[in-house]
């Protein structure tokens, strides 16, 4: 997929949209102001075949997203975090290919876009950041070239108009503007592409961000880097995050409600201090435990029993691993059942004391 | 550690540019007792990566010593140096491209036993006129079942390959084992699999480890003792148990608040 087609358009008045639509100066939540959410997701189901006789590979999944709110996705790998993410673009790989529920945008069935809205919709108000950040960008043309024709195609601006907008969003990311636009995509270490792919995508004011694994190639103070960033901008421009990753550690810190995976399903969502507190879900519990602690470090390292990756093909998909599952987990799809207000789980035993996962072996070494 | 240690290895003022502008390690010093492991921390282009070239001798340094033994790992050569080579083995960060995808796990698994015939590993003793025993030994020496011998990379998770990778690393029962981002390419649960694994071997085998990431966790949890890097330099060198302690070097507290809430 190239750079171009999921970069976004805006105006010029950058913060001016957004700052209109949320600054209320109450406390009310968008959902209370009646704002509809930017991303709302019934009920997806995604196969690898049109006519669901395929593998399923996403069942069942809701997710909202409101006006400058993050949301993250985790998960192992293989849990359908991306393909997920690929169907609110549209961009599902063939043959993969929905096989029940909808994707609002902006209140809108994205089913009922033709290609070209659908087009006008990515490079307009969804851009996404990938891991590969690399492969966004053209080799061989300068970084300020590319930009600057992103603007003007999206914009229609004249050179310099746009000249400066990619200077204000380089300068945004902290990058040295002049030197980046006239480098090569190659001349710049892998933090510093990261963060031209970033400006680029937010550089046109987005509603939504998809951020799959933004930060998995970088190294920590870098990544952290870039997750501040993204947070600040979205407070800034009420753009919505969703944050895809597999570390819990910048998850919980940045996010403001989490939706775990796993096996293509979100087996608990809630808001993130609410799931650190009080998950319900064994594999919630297991990943939250699996967190290293500098100051107090274990003889060994609790991990997830079972293979990573097992999914089991009827009842729970975490039934083949879980340590206290019961009989019906292995026949009985699990529902998503409230737990508390705005926390829901799919587990069969989510009213019931699960006790001890089995981490009691753990020992110490002070 | 304490001063009596009777150290593997000694390396004193390691220094090494790439070329005019890139001086990757400058007076670089450390010194791993046996079956010490000692992390090492930095962030990318740090020189982490360029310290374990140059112990495995894929780079010479332009000044400075290595010690491996009581003997001059910079200045070997030749037949003397291959024969070095064995007590120095490496773990990469990318299994994949560690094993070659048209061997099978049998041929990879025994390939450095075959490169030389007449080491013989204290754990292999016994059963060293079988390769195929050997290498079912050292596929469960690293949680594998002996029957995927016979299977090819591609047939394998990361953590698997890994663990392929990890039994090639200790079949020769090198004294230094390199474990360079060994689990950076695994998911969460996968990496603490894999990091009890190379703690138990290690506590099995007595190697000493020099533990190269970016993820000050991994390297609390292996290490003994901790070196920071930046930028070719030798921040500070510490006991792990001293992580979090007041004293510790502004760089080194950065990098740890990165991965605190
Ligand atoms: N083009 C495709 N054809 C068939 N199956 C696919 C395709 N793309 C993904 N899958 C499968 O869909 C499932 C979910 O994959 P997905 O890429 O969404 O995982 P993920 O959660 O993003 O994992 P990771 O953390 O590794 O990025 C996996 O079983 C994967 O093998
Ligand atoms: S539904 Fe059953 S198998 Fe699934 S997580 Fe709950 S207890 Fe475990
Ligand atoms: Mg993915």
């Amino acid at each position: 997929m190239g750079f171009d087609g999921m970069l976004t358009s805006g105006k010029m008045g950058m913060n001016k949209r957004k700052s209109e639509r949320t600054s209320t100066g109450t406390k009310t939540t968008p959902a209370e102001r009646n704002i509809p959410p930017v991303l709302q997701i019934d009920d997806l189901s995604i196969h690898t075949r049109a006519d669901s006789s395929g593998k399923r590979l996403v069942r069942n999944l809701n997710l909202t997203i409101q006006p400058g709110e993050m949301v993250a996705l985790i998960g192992e790998s293989g849990s359908g975090k991306s393909v997920t993410a690929s169907a609110v673009t549209g961009l599902l790989p063939a043959p993969l290919s929905m096989s029940g529920g909808r994707i609002l945008f902006q209140g809108r069935d994205t089913a009922t876009l033709t290609s070209p809205e659908r087009r006008a919709m990515l490079g307009k108000e969804i851009s996404v950041v990938f891991q590969d950040y690399a492969g966004s960008f053209t080799p061989f043309i300068k970084i300020g070239k590319q930009l600057i024709e992103m603007i003007r195609r999206h914009m229609g601006w004249n050179k310099t108009t746009a000249r400066v907008l990619a200077t204000q969003a380089l300068e945004q990311v902290e990058l040295a503007a002049e030197r980046v636009m006239d480098s090569y995509l190659f001349q710049l270490s892998g933090g510093q592409q990261q963060r031209v792919a970033i400006a680029a995508a937010l550089m046109l004011e987005p509603d939504l961000l998809i951020a799959d694994e933004p930060t998995t190639a970088l190294d920590t103070l870098t990544g952290e880097t870039i997750l501040q960033l993204i947070d600040s901008l979205r407070h800034k421009t009420k753009c919505a995050v969703l944050f895809i990753s597999h570390d819990l550690h910048h998850v919980i810190k940045r996010a403001d409600r989490i939706a775990v995976m796993y096996g293509g399903e979100i087996v608990e969502s809630g808001p993130t201090d609410v799931l650190v507190r009080e998950a319900r879900h064994p594999y919630t519990r297991f990943l939250l435990q699996s967190r290293m602690d500098l100051a107090d470090v274990p003889a060994r390292l609790q991990s997830i029993p079972g293979e990573p990756g097992a999914v089991s093909a009827c009842g729970c998909p975490f039934a083949l691993r879980c340590p206290v599952r019961i009989a019906r987990c292995d026949s009985e799809a699990v529902p998503e059942m409230m737990v508390s207000d705005g926390h829901t789980a799919r587990c069969h035993l989510i009213g019931e004391a699960q006790g001890d996962l089995g981490a009691a072996e753990i020992t110490r070494t002070s | 550690m304490t001063a009596q240690t009777n150290h593997l290895l000694t390396v004193s003022n390691l220094s090494m540019r790439y070329n005019k502008h890139v001086q990757a390690l400058s007076g670089v010093s450390f010194q791993i007792g046996t079956g010490e492991c000692l992390g090492v921390v930095g962030q990318s282009g740090s020189g982490k990566s360029t310290l374990a070239r140059l112990l495995l001798r894929l780079d010479q340094p332009d000044e400075g010593e290595m010690m491996l033994l009581g003997q001059p790992l910079h200045k070997l050569k030749g037949e003397a140096l291959r024969q070095w080579r064995r007590h120095v083995q490496i773990v990469f960060q990318d299994p994949a491209a560690a094993l070659n995808p048209r061997l099978s796990i049998y041929q990879s698994v025994m390939e450095p036993l075959n490169n030389y015939p007449q080491v013989t590993p204290v754990f292999l003793r016994d059963i060293r006129h079988s390769p195929r025993e050997m290498a079912e030994r050292l596929l469960s020496m690293v949680g594998l079942p002996p029957e995927w011998l016979n299977r090819k990379p591609h047939q394998l998770s990361g953590g698997q390959k890994q663990r392929v990778a990890i039994a090639r690393g200790i079949s020769l029962q090198p004294d230094l084992l390199i474990c360079d981002e060994p689990t950076a390419s695994l998911d969460v649960s996968v990496q603490a699999q894999i990091l009890n694994l190379l703690k138990d071997l290690q506590e099995q085998l007595g190697m000493s480890y020099l533990f190269i990431s970016h993820d000050i966790a991994a390297v609390r949890f292996m290490s003994n003792r901790i070196l920071v890097m930046k930028e070719g330099q030798l921040v500070e060198q510490f006991d792990a148990d001293q992580l979090l302690a007041a004293e510790r070097h502004p760089y080194t507290q950065q990098l740890v608040q990165a991965v605190t809430a």
